[in-house]
This record gives structure tokens, sequence and C-alpha cells, in this order.
């Protein structure tokens, strides 16, 4: 005699659990443009992989007899599966039950997810949709006493930033923990108008004075611009594939190395328009992720946190195939002047490339920390020295182009100074402790002030200083290893991404304190 | 992937007929180079603000017809603010 009646139960717990929160509270959550917990693990990994972790957790209702009458479903489900054929795990809230709150049984499952991201070594994706914590207020009466809040699974979260890739994704309104798993990650999206994140929602908001709606408060055109997320999308489906590739680019823990992609490109390609990339006219901007787009594999440059900390252009792509890490100034924002903001998404990047073991590619035109009073109040120099101490962590190898500025502390941190990096400059390159403009009012200032004509005599020394700030007399003195052909850029980029990939070390990273 | 589960989340643009374009940085307004009436497409500038010692282009993200501009040369404007207007 088989097990065959078990077996068909089970089946048919798994088709009573598929029915979400029913087809009511299915319908509502699709008209509002979402996608079920369901349809977007089905969405977001490889076809037919997913094999799911607790498919029976849930509240039975049972007869007379102990035979099983109905059955709702946890509102979490997570498990195992594969994106471009490789192991993940993935986890998402189900909002069409009780607004995603989690129930009991799923403060296990959640810290299970986690556990099994850690411990088999596996990225992690989120898919969260809800507040996360179950933390209604009605638990006060339920249980008889109030809660002290631990979030236990916490330990895991962290370790996990610390081990293995995390992608969290805001896909409906979240809130409490929900919105610190989003945020808790190495890379993070939104989607525009259906997402929203806060610390509180509205009506715990409302308490406070402030009337405002769910995307007023928290919506993706907030928390993509303040870094709380690193990007947001059009589409869960978009979401989705950005997840993917962001994948692709990293190791499944850092206990390995970033995979090395096709070979699609020719290391030997020159681009003609780059020798004409950066204006001649020093006050006129250029476009930097065009010239980043050319120099890496074709189509291989995934940016991450276009909107926020704008003085900076992130992102993963891939030189000759091996995976890097690039960061490039963009002069459109401020001159390409550093911001508390541009530090903040410096550091974050940065310990992500250092801790999954990708080389720095970085290109620089940094005319110094921004100035004036607004910078002073906003505390540019903590994050900025901050940025600095991130730099000097690293050990990742590192390879700096200088396409123009560099100026003051915050150029001074374009790579560790302790090692060898390969590092060159564009002809259009030129820099300074401080930039001749005010720097030489200061340091002139008898000299000016004594003479007969004070602004010819300014005018006279600043002429005297331009004339020596070509770069080919810094590289006289060896000042810079060599200026290059922007053209030759390219080629350059592939020997060091060929260097690099033998002196990439899998482990984990531990860094230490910063100022 | 199947296609029904790419359609829910298509964003609505027909709504937002009008574009706001603001000012990605602090400064002032040294040029005007787009006239009412003109069709933008996305990296077409319709002003340039000095910044940092800096020319700065204030570009369209979408394509539409510039409707309004709202500052002159040598105006101050702020980071954020709204400058012109696309229908």
């Amino acid at each position: 005699m088989s097990w065959q009646p078990e077996v068909d139960e089970l089946h048919r717990r798994k088709a009573l659990a598929a029915r979400l929160g029913g087809p009511e509270k299915v319908k509502r959550h699709k008209d509002a443009g979402k996608l079920t917990v369901r349809e977007r693990v089905d969405a977001l990994v490889d076809a037919g992989s997913f094999r799911e972790v607790g498919s029976l957790t849930g509240f039975a209702e049972y007869d007379e007899n102990g035979v099983l009458v109905d059955f709702m479903a946890s509102n979490m489900i997570m498990g195992r599966a594969k994106v471009e054929d490789r192991p993940v795990i993935v986890v998402g809230d189900d909002f069409t039950i009780r607004g995603g709150a989690n129930d009991a049984s799923v403060s296990e499952k959640l810290a299970t997810s986690e556990r099994m991201a850690r411990d088999l070594r596996l990225p992690l994706i989120r898919l969260v949709d809800g507040t996360g914590g179950g933390g209604s207020v009605k638990n006060i009466e339920t249980k008889g006493h109030t809660l002290l809040p631990m979030m236990r699974e916490w330990q895991l979260v962290v370790e996990n930033m610390m081990t293995v890739p995390v992608v969290g994704l805001a896909l409906g309104s979240v809130a409490g923990k929900g919105a610190a798993r989003v945020a808790a990650s190495h890379y993070s999206m939104m989607v525009k108008g259906t997402s929203q994140l806060f610390n509180a929602g509205p009506p715990v908001v409302a308490q406070v004075g402030q009337i405002i709606g769910k995307e007023e408060l928290g919506g993706s055109h907030i928390h993509a611009r303040n870094g709380v997320v690193d990007d947001e999308v059009d589409s869960e489906a978009e979401a989705f594939a950005r997840a993917r590739q962001f994948l692709s680019y990293l190791p499944a823990s850092v206990f390995e190395l970033p995979p090395r992609g096709p070979i699609i490109d020719d290391p030997e390609r020159r681009d003609d328009w780059l020798i004409s990339a950066i204006p001649r006219q020093a006050r006129q901007v250029y476009k930097i992720r065009p010239i980043v787009q050319c120099l890496v594999d074709r189509d291989s440059f995934f940016e991450m946190g276009r909107h926020w900390g704008r003085a900076i252009v992130t992102g993963l792509a891939r030189i000759n195939g091996w995976p890097v890490a690039i960061v490039a100034s963009d002069p459109y924002h401020y001159g390409g002047t550093w911001d508390k903001s541009t530090s903040e998404k410096f550091v974050r990047f940065l310990d992500m490339a250092q801790t999954f073991h990708l080389p720095v590619v970085n290109f620089i035109d940094v005319a110094g920390f921004q100035v004036g009073l607004a910078a002073e109040q906003a505390g540019t120099m903590r994050y900025g020295v901050r940025a600095l101490a991130a730099v000097y962590q690293s050990t990742v190898p590192w390879c700096s182009i200088i396409v123009r500025k560099a100026y003051g502390v915050a150029a001074a941190g374009h790579q560790h100074q302790g090692r060898y990096n390969i590092r060159v400059a564009w002809p259009s390159a030129n820099w300074g402790s401080l930039p001749i403009e005010g720097g030489l009012e200061a340091a002139y200032k008898s000299d000016i002030a004594s003479a007969p004509d004070p602004e010819a005599r300014r005018a006279e020394i600043e002429a005297r200083l331009r004339k020596l700030t070509s770069p080919m007399r810094s590289a006289e003195a060896f000042v810079i290893d060599d200026i290059i052909d922007p053209r030759d850029t390219r080629s350059l980029l592939c020997e060091f991404a060929d260097l690099a990939a033998p002196l990439r070390e899998p482990g984990m990273t531990n860094f230490g304190i910063r100022p | 992937m199947q296609q029904s589960m790419l359609l829910p989340t298509a964003i609505d643009n027909e709504k937002n007929t009008m574009i706001k374009i603001e000012s990605p940085v602090s400064g002032r307004v040294v040029a005007i180079l787009a006239q009412v009436g003109d069709t933008l497409n996305p990296g077409d500038a319709v002003l340039t603000v000095e910044s940092m010692k800096m020319e700065i282009p204030v570009e369209a993200e979408r394509s539409g017809t510039l409707s309004d501009i709202s500052v002159q040369v040598d105006d101050e404007v702020t980071e954020g603010q709204h400058i012109a207007t696309q229908s």
C-alpha cells in the first residue's frame, strides 16, 4: 500500500495555498498594477527553477474528524531557484494576505531565508511588499502584553551584507522592517508609482500633524534621490531584469570570484571621437556616460544609483570579459564637486566592490569638495573623510584615469597612494591642491596688494602660472605615470583587467573604523 | 516569462501631459537655448546655468513640445526649481 492519499493531500494543500488571499484580494492587488508574489517569483527566476521551502506553512481548518477542510497560506513564500542557471535564494511577501504583515510562522521563515543564503553562500533577492514586522497593535490584546522590538533575524541580515549579494526590491507600500529590508541590501529598487517606502505610513504620520498621501510621503521620486534605494524603474518586469543583470557581475558569495563573461569586444578597439570628448573650453561640460560606455565592453555598463550622489556615476561593467566596478565623475553636477550625498554613494559602491572582489576603474574629473556656507552646514568634510577611509581600506586592484580636473582633498582620494595602481591622464588633465583662481589671491597676497595696479599684477601672475599647468610638465617630473591618447584607453583598461584578475582574492572583508 | 506578467505594471504616461523640467543645480541662468514651441527630444538643452564656474546645460528628459520657460537670463535658480514645461 502506497502513500498516495498523503501525496494527494500534499497537492491539495498546495493548490489551496496557490489561491493566495482569495480571488477578491488578488484582483484588487492586480488592479493596482502589481503582480502577485508567485507571479513575481516566476517572472524573476529561470522558468521552472523555483523549489519552495516551507510550502506547507499556513493556517488550516479541520472538521470534527480531523479532515482538512480549508487552508490559507502563510503570507511569505521563499525558496531556492536559479537565475541565468546560477542558484539563488528568493523570498517574497504576499500582500493579499493581511497586507503582507507577517504572521507568526513567517518570522522563522524570514530568518530561514536569510540563514539559507548565508550558509549555502548564495545571493538573496527580497521581494518586499508589506511592513514585514507583524507589528499590529492588535497583538497587544491577543497576547495580553506588549513586545520589545528585537528583529532577531537582523544579525543574519547584517552578516549577509558581508557574505552574499543581496537585492532588495520594494514592490508595494513598504514600511518599518519591510523598508529596512529593502535598504539593507547591496542593490535596491522601487517601482515608480506602485511602490512607496517609509519609516511609517500616512496614518502614523498624521498623528505627528502631517496629512500626506503615501506617494507624496515615500514615492520613488524621494528615495531614488536620497539614496535610501539605488534606483527607480518603470515596471516590476524592469526591476526583475535589472536584478538578474546585477547578479551576473557578482560571485555567488565572497568566497568565490566574479565570473568572467563572454569576450565579445576587441580589446584594441579605438574610437576616434574620444580625442575630442573633453571640451577644450574649461567652463564647458561633457557627458561622461557615453565615454564610459565606449571604453568598457559593448553594452556591458550597468549604472547604479543614477539619481543620487550625482557628482559621480557608478556602475558595474565588463572589460575584456572581466567584471569591474566603475566610478566616473559627472561634471553636469556642480562641475563634479563632491557633496555629502556623492561621498555616501561612493562609500556604498566601493564597499560593495571590495566585498565582492571587483577591480575598480576610476575616471577622475574632481574639482574638489563643494565649497560655501551650505556645503559647510551639510557637514561635507565628515562624509568626505569617510570616503577617503574607504579608499584606504580597499585592497582591490585599481586603475585611475584622470580625464580633466583633480583638485584638493577630494581628488587626492582618487586611489590608495600606498600601493601600486595603474594611473594615467588624458591630455585634457590639470591638477593642483587649490584652483589657481582664489589660490593665487591667497598665495600672492602681499605681492598683489603692494603693486601700483593690483589687478594688472594679479593677471600677470596668473598668466605666469597658467604657462606651467600643462600636464606634460608634471609628467616630466613623473607626477603622473603617463599621459595617453584617449583613444588608447580601452587597450590600457583591458590590460588592467587581465592583470587584475589573478590578484583578486576570495574571502571576507572586515572594514576598520572610519572617521 | 509570460507576456501577461509584463503588462499590469506599465506606467500610464498619458496622464502626465505636463512635463516639468527642473534645474539639476543651483546657479545663474546665462543663456536660453530653446524657444517655446520647439520640439525637444531627451538630451536637448533648454538653457544654460552657470554653477561652480561651469556652464551646465539643463536638458529635456523626455520628448515633447516646449510650452513654457519660466526664467530669464541672469535669474538665480535653485536645485530642483521648475524652470520650463513640456507638453
